[in-house]
């Protein structure tokens, strides 16, 4: 992150600049965003937190100091994962403002607010909504699979090296870029990353609903399926996707996912007393 | 349950409790969460095993924008330390048990996100004073006290008797367990509506009906499934690349749209 030049422009001028150790020590932090969420002000605190050793370096004078810090404890909510490129612009907007460039603290916020609409509507279908659902149902199959420890330790190992690769790219890019990233948002290349998670989320959702879930209908009830194998199977995949579909309808009528369950707990012990289900 | 053990899960607890606000380390996902608990109980394999068939039942469980979703972490504990522990009691009850504390997880984690506006007057005092170990700090507790909000009722549920516990679940009739048994099945289909219904729009279900009737038709493995989904969405994307004009439009608005939902959830 052009440190070295940074530590000899140090010794040039008394101007404070970002150090490594800083660099390192906001990528740490910057894990820890969302522990102080609050109804108020939302991730407020949290982006504080992540941008205190920022603020410590650059801002030695206390007027300074209170007033970067005041001006992080506004509203904040994003993605926390996406929240790392937010970090990398802010710390390139800081350290031109901590320079004596003529940055207003509003401009700041600003960025700050135009970026997390965008990064929110990115940052929860690709991560939590693809990856994270991926990844560990599959690490679920090689439990099942008779592989036991493997699946745990594959999902834990694969989302950590992807979560803290992509944390630490986003925030030097962020830093190196500053502002431009913005531009970003108008080209196609994020537009092509979250179309491409959605289509391939859909894919193996796809997979999963014929895969995992199970409607025990108890077929040998019907005379045609006892004498015929493939319809049993296609029968109950069919039920499942036309399960799953109700579950869509119902929580698209605001109707809580828990009481979904409960729901589907209450049919299935009914269904199984009244000999449907086996 | 030894003392080691018992202070081993508590600590396991404490962990989950904070990744599980922090949405991080993933730590709260029960394929995680349970295991290190049965790890910790000294009956990793059932911890697994339990871990599995909970992750598929939570799998679609996110917090969006500013809403709370059912918990994973508080439920994935304790059932895992009921299964593990000496309680013994089977997978099939520990999955009923993970409903209610999921529930009494989310409420505990709603209630602290409302207390939390006390902590952040605090903060706003120490940017007034331009204390910046005092700003980290408040932020460092409020997480401790996520961590917490496992911790207790783990506590709580240790200080039942095991012996009690197991006779307890003896006791429901067969009738309602294997019904239980049913409906895990079932609900695994909750969890992918959640994705689905965040996700999915007019052409996509096209990708999804693709997948469905690949996996019910071809009875190929999970894993060759996945480089097939792969391999179709990089030809895909390459080729609607090439073609940037055709019917690209429509999702163009659908974008706009998730943008808007999401701005308005804030």
């Amino acid at each position: 992150m052009g440190q070295d030049f940074n530590n000899k422009q140090n010794k040039l001028n008394n101007q404070p600049k970002l150090q490594t150790k800083d660099f390192i020590s906001i990528f740490w932090r910057s894990g820890f965003e969302q522990a102080s969420w609050n109804y108020e002000r939302m991730q407020n605190l949290g982006f504080a937190f992540i941008l205190s050793p920022a603020i410590k370096r650059l801002y030695p004078e206390k007027k300074d100091r209170v007033a970067a810090m005041k001006r992080h404890l506004l509203f904040f909510n994003t993605s926390p994962i996406m929240q790392s490129l937010v970090t990398g612009v802010v710390l390139n907007l800081e350290e031109k403002k901590a320079d004596g460039q003529p940055i207003s603290a509003n401009e700041i916020t600003s960025v700050k607010t135009a970026m997390m609409g965008p990064l929110g509507g990115i940052g929860d279908p690709v991560w939590n909504g693809t990856i994270r659902p991926v990844l560990s149902a599959l690490a679920s199959s090689v439990v099942m699979s008779g592989f036991g420890i493997w699946g745990p330790i594959l999902f834990f190992a694969a989302w950590n090296v992807l979560r803290l690769g992509f944390r630490y790219k986003a925030q030097q890019i962020g830093y190196r870029h500053g502002t431009d990233i913005i531009d970003l948002f108008g080209s196609g290349i994020l537009k092509t990353v979250t179309r491409a998670s959605a289509v391939f989320g859909m894919f193996m959702t796809g997979i999963f609903i014929a895969k995992w879930v199970k409607v025990d209908f108890d077929l040998t009830r019907i005379v045609i399926f006892r004498h015929i194998e493939w319809i049993n199977s296609l029968f109950s995949a069919i039920a499942a996707l036309l399960l799953t579909i109700s579950c869509i309808w119902l929580i698209r009528h605001r109707i809580s996912p828990i009481w979904v369950i409960l729901l589907l707990f209450l049919l299935g012990i009914l269904g199984y007393a009244g000999g449907v289900f086996v | 349950m030894g003392i080691i053990s018992g202070v081993l899960v508590l600590l396991v607890a404490f962990f989950v409790g904070m990744d599980g606000i922090l949405d991080e380390w993933q730590l709260f996902q029960p394929l995680v969460a349970c295991t290190l608990v049965g790890a910790a109980t000294g009956n990793i394999s059932a911890g697994i095993l339990l871990g599995a068939t909970l992750q598929m039942i939570t799998i679609g469980w996110m917090n969006v924008g500013a809403a709370v979703a059912p918990d994973i972490g508080l439920p994935a504990v304790i059932s895992a330390l009921l299964v593990c522990g000496p309680a013994a009691i089977s997978i099939k009850h520990g999955i009923a048990f993970t409903i209610p504390f999921a529930v009494v997880g989310q409420l505990l984690n709603v209630f602290i996100r409302k207390r939390m506006a006390m902590l952040i007057h605090r903060a706003d005092q120490a940017a007034e004073e331009g204390n910046l170990a005092w700003l980290d700090r408040i932020h460092l507790l409020s997480l401790g006290l996520q961590g917490l909000r496992v911790v207790v009722p783990t506590f709580l549920v240790m200080l039942i008797s095991p012996g009690y516990l197991h006779s307890l679940t003896n006791r429901i009739p067969s009738v309602i367990t294997n019904g239980i048994d049913v409906s895990i099945g079932m609900i695994a289909a909750v969890g992918f509506a959640i994705i689905m219904n965040m996700t999915i729009d007019k052409n996509l279900w096209w990708w999804l009906l693709a997948g469905f009737l690949l996996a019910a038709l071809s009875g190929l493995n999970i894993f060759i499934l996945t480089i097939v989904g792969i391999i179709l969405t990089i030809i895909y994307i390459w080729f609607s690349n090439q073609h940037p004009n055709s019917s690209e439009d429509s999702s163009d608005i659908d974008e706009q749209d998730n943008f808007d939902k999401e701005l308005d959830d804030l």
